[in-house]
């Protein structure tokens, strides 16, 4: 099959009508499917995909976000960075054969939220990551290793608390497949040790000292023992101070 | 990654700083795309003789980094001999792309000092980690857009639609799609659709629904400043895209206050007037044989 897109003009204008629309993002997808169905506002992407995973419902506080975003990124592994990089993709899909899951995971309290995870509040990197599907794609993509056994192992530390990728994929510093892969590994490894406790509180505040040491040195440029002593030493002082 | 407002808890070489001084360091992009990637070509300009030998020596290293800040493209390459080719898949980068190079310690050093250190250095040295910066450049920008192909076919950029909605009433002009749209009511797109027929009308169809959708879309950029996030997201529509390469490429200066949008989409379209009278007259020559 062939995944499809809304025209970037239907696009815009659900995003130009979030607060006239807002109450609709808690019902059914009715409303929004009729409106695309009219005037060639749903169009064929060109991405050829066998079929979409489902994804599985937010459920007792438990998101299943490293399922989801496995699911999602092996259904897609084929797209290049160029096409998740395009809203009108992610924006049908959150419409459409997702709207459930998006209108579950982030119950639509108010038009920045609706912006934020049914369509797209910006154009920087960030939003990326914030769009309530593109986020599970982006996820799977910064942090799949062919290298390792499970290619997915980065991706379960990322996302083993809601705070790791906030901290990480919100920050220049988290763009570098490098530095990103080495934070994440070392926490991976020291989960039980250094973050067995607060890890939420301690990435966060390591992550503001990482970009601190971006400022004076090159951070992809630092040899591994010399980042994983500086992440040693600060998830040690993080751990003082939570 | 911002460079130019940074302070360094150590000297660090860079034009925009009198850190240290000369501050002479620079380079150089080529830059040129196919379909499948984009090739830079970068030669750096170092003239500072420590840093140079600290390069040569392997004490430092020089390197280039190229980040794109639309997505999570950001990576960095070691320079030799001053000199890097990269080549980079065109699926990696969309929008604005900086590029800066930089001069890194190579190891750490306890008591780091370098000729021509600002004099409210006096005789202090410093301790340097691996990685730290110890020379940077400015940082320049390009565009990561592979369809940059100027107006060299209308059609590519702009569409003439029947409207949905609309039997009569005035021709709409939407610039929210990747091309631009001129939407016509449905009477006067079956008016165009006959008079397009005739090749002699060409020019004053193209004067008549062309020229004020491109004004639009001249007005559309004229209002927003480079660099802004309007520009960037408006850069995700192609015909924003080709418009203001070409506006580039003709050295118009949209932004600049006395410039009118008339006169840059006449530019833009080669003197669209003088193509519509030749077609009037052409029109009359007609009619006075048939007389």
């Amino acid at each position: 099959m062939k995944l499809q897109c809304y025209s970037a003009e239907f696009a815009g204008l659900l995003a130009d009508q979030v607060e006239a629309n807002l109450v609709r993002y808690s019902g059914s997808s009715q409303w929004v499917d009729e409106l695309a169905r009219t005037g060639g506002r749903i169009r064929e992407s060109g991405i050829e995909i066998k079929e979409l995973p489902r994804l599985q419902m937010p459920h007792a506080g438990e998101f299943h976000e490293a399922e989801n975003a496995r699911r999602l990124h092996a259904a897609l592994n084929k797209l290049s960075p160029l096409e998740a990089m395009d809203h009108r993709l992610w924006i049908c899909l959150s419409h459409t054969f997702y709207w459930d899951y998006v209108q579950a995971r982030w119950p639509p309290g108010s038009a920045g939220q609706v912006l934020d995870r049914f369509l797209f509040g910006g154009t920087d990197f960030g939003s990326l990551v914030r769009n309530g599907i593109s986020r599970l794609w982006w996820f799977g993509h910064l942090t799949f290793d062919k290298n390792r056994a499970n290619p997915y192992e980065l991706m379960d530390t990322l996302l083993c608390n809601q705070d790791i990728q906030q901290a990480l994929l919100q920050r220049s510093f988290g763009k570098s497949r490098i530095v990103l892969h080495t934070v994440l590994d070392h926490i991976r490894i020291n989960r039980d040790t250094l973050y067995a406790r607060a890890i939420g509180d301690k990435i966060k505040e390591i992550a503001k000292r990482l970009n601190v040491l971006g400022g004076v040195a090159l951070l992809e440029a630092m040899p591994p023992r010399a980042m994983n002593a500086f992440l040693a030493e600060n998830a040690r002082t993080a751990l003082e101070s939570a | 990654m911002r460079i130019s407002n940074r302070s360094w808890p150590h000297p660090v070489l860079a034009p925009f700083r009198d850190d240290v001084l000369p501050n002479a360091f620079s380079f150089t992009l080529g830059l040129s795309s196919d379909r499948q990637n984009y090739y830079l070509k970068i030669a750096i300009e170092l003239a500072h003789d420590d840093l140079r030998g600290m390069v040569s020596e392997g004490h430092a290293i020089a390197c280039v980094h190229v980040e794109c800040r639309r997505n999570f493209y950001r990576v960095m390459w070691p320079i030799v001999d001053l000199r890097k080719d990269l080549v980079i898949p065109a699926t990696e980068l969309r929008g604005s792309v900086e590029v800066f190079c930089c001069v890194l310690a190579a190891r750490d050093v306890t008591s780091y000092r370098i000729q021509g250190q600002h004099p409210d250095y006096g005789q202090a040295s410093f301790r340097i980690r691996e990685g730290d910066f110890l020379a940077v450049t400015d940082m320049m920008h390009f565009d990561a857009f592979l369809d940059f192909d100027p107006l060299k076919k209308l059609s590519s950029i702009l569409t003439i639609r029947e409207s949905d909605n609309d039997d009569e009433g005035p021709m709409k002009v939407i610039l929210g799609e990747p091309k631009i749209v001129a939407e016509l009511s449905r009477a006067d797109y079956r008016r165009y659709v006959d008079l397009k027929r005739d090749t002699t009308l060409l020019p004053l169809l193209a004067s008549q629904v062309v020229v004020p959708a491109l004004m639009e879309a001249v007005a559309r950029i004229k209002s927003m400043a480079p660099a802004s996030e309007g520009y960037e997201e408006n850069m995700e529509l192609r015909w924003f895209r080709s418009i203001t390469a070409k506006i580039k490429e003709r050295k118009i200066n949209v932004w600049h206050e006395d410039t009118q949008a008339a006169r840059v989409v006449q530019n833009l379209l080669d003197l669209p007037l003088q193509r519509s009278l030749t077609g009037l007259l052409l029109l009359a020559a007609d009619d006075e044989e048939e007389a």
